[in-house]
């Protein structure tokens, strides 16, 4: 009897233990990814004109939308989320590797309003994209220093497998991260409005 | 009463057979009949007589339906549609300046206008000389036209009129863009980079990489302004369809890629662990609470 016992607080002890490990595993890599996201973002506002004056898209909307190389990654601007204080570098194409430096472009255009984004579940990054309520504002900035003001629309949850669902609809602008279970992506859906 | 139900349905009759008359016509193509092709070219108070149009077949037509392109034009990855006429007339036109590709028949204009006659079924290209007269350039827009065309009928004298751009001469110079578009859903067979030559008067005299470097746009500057310019790019990539069209001073290069593979999958993982954080954290707890409660158990009986 006393040795089940041992074998119980044995166990327990060894749980929380990786239990711990595993929280404190996260706080640092999100911590990490946050502080590159950071520097990253400094060096991309500095390249960025104040003056647009290429308005290229407008007359060209299918073109491919403009790049900054910073560290050897390439962004197509940055995303604003001030109701949450998020401010993010949008890096150019999505990749496993590119999730842990910022949100990627998963597909789409901002020229051609469908673009989608896709980030990690971080805190600073889209853990947070669930909080939004409708009309909250998303701000992007591109590479040539043209701003985009969106609303939130609704939000939806999308089962991981429903691939095509993402790309179902007419919005301007789509965000999506992973549910806290990793089963299905919290995605928020756009609509761009007047500059302000 | 009853007669003017019959005079209804009479009437509704020929409605009918009425809508239904022109499809059967327009149905009736005969391949063996040869077209004619007339163009008219005027510009106000400016003589055009002795400007020249070349005629280049690009393709035949083998029924109502298809074309066929010809051996001259095979090599180059367009298709013909005829939505898409105005920017692959262009297109090939670059084709046609850069590979000195000779024309099928030639003829100037006389008293404003130009005919071909006695072509075969099929699609065409008329690309015309440049005019400069009093201290102004007028360059004919080229054109595809498909012989005979489907109006309400086949029509197997076709006449169409000729737009023109017309510039002052100067010697200022002026630039060029290009933009590349990609109409390919973000596939991995896009090339890392593509070529595109700028021609003018028909040589190549600039050639550019286009690619992520440099955001797939680049300007040509300091160029002349007096002189004739289209673009090529120079090798397009298997599977991709080309054309380019030209808004002021802007070049668009497309590529279409022609199938579209179909995408299946799972959306990708954006997680977090902490999930797995929480669970061990709860299981611990649970398997300490057990542990105590059996020690105490155990400690009680005792």
């Amino acid at each position: 009897m006393k040795q089940k016992s041992n074998i119980f607080l044995l166990l327990g002890l060894l749980f929380l233990g990786l239990g711990l490990f595993l929280a404190g595993y996260n706080l640092y890599e999100e911590e990490k990814a946050s502080l590159v996201a950071e520097e990253a973002l400094m060096d991309l506002k500095e390249e960025i004109e104040d003056n647009p004056s290429k308005e290229e898209y407008v007359k060209n909307p299918d073109m491919e939308m403009p790049t900054k190389k910073i560290r050897g990654k390439r962004y197509i601007g940055w995303i604003a989320i001030p109701s949450l204080g998020i401010e993010l570098p949008v890096l150019d194409e999505y990749s496993e590797s590119n999730l842990k430096l910022g949100p990627n472009r998963y597909e789409g255009s901002l020229y051609q309003d469908n673009m989608i984004l896709i980030a990690h579940a971080y805190r600073n990054y889209f853990g947070r994209i669930g909080q939004l309520k409708k009309q909250d504002q998303v701000i992007f900035t591109d590479v040539d220093g043209h701003v985009f003001v969106y609303e939130v629309i609704q939000k939806e949850t999308i089962r991981k497998e429903d691939f095509e669902k993402m790309r179902e609809g007419d919005w301007d602008l789509t965000l999506f991260t992973c549910t806290f279970d990793n089963q299905s992506r919290t995605t928020i859906r756009l609509r761009r409005i007047e500059m302000i | 009463m009853k007669k003017n139900k019959i005079w209804i349905s009479l009437l509704f009759l020929g409605m009918i057979s009425f809508l239904f008359l022109p499809t059967t016509q327009a149905k009736e193509f005969n391949p063996e009949k040869k077209s004619s092709l007339t163009l008219f070219y005027e510009i106000e108070e400016v003589d055009t007589s002795d400007v020249s149009f070349s005629l280049y077949q690009v393709a035949y037509r083998k029924d109502s339906k298809t074309y066929e392109i010809t051996k001259d034009f095979q090599k180059y990855p367009i298709v013909l549609k005829e939505e898409n006429f105005k920017d692959l007339a262009f297109t090939l036109e670059g084709y046609v300046f850069r590979d000195d590709i000779k024309p099928y028949q030639e003829a100037k204009v006389k008293n404003q206008k130009v005919t071909f006659s006695s072509l075969e079924p099929g699609v065409y290209l008329v690309i015309g000389t440049a005019k400069k007269e009093k201290g102004m350039i007028y360059t004919p827009e080229s054109i595809l036209v498909s012989l005979p065309n489907l109006e309400e009928d086949w029509n197997y004298q076709v006449e169409a009129n000729l737009k023109y751009e017309s510039r002052e001469e100067t010697d200022q110079k002026l630039s060029k863009t290009v933009l590349k578009i990609w109409k390919d859903e973000e596939s991995k067979d896009r090339p890392n980079q593509i070529t595109v030559e700028l021609l003018k008067d028909g040589e190549v005299v600039e050639s550019v990489e286009l690619s992520k470097e440099n955001d797939w746009r680049y300007t040509f500057s300091e160029l002349e302004a007096n002189a004739r310019y289209q673009v090529v790019e120079k090798e397009v990539e298997k599977g991709y369809t080309v054309w380019v069209s030209e808004e002021k001073n802007t070049y668009m290069i497309t590529n279409l890629q022609e199938e579209k593979k179909e995408s299946t999958g799972t959306l990708p993982n954006t997680g977090t662990t902490w999930i797995y954080a929480v669970l061990f954290l709860g299981m611990g707890g649970i398997f300490l609470l057990l542990g105590l409660l059996t020690r105490k158990k155990h400690e009680t009986k005792e």
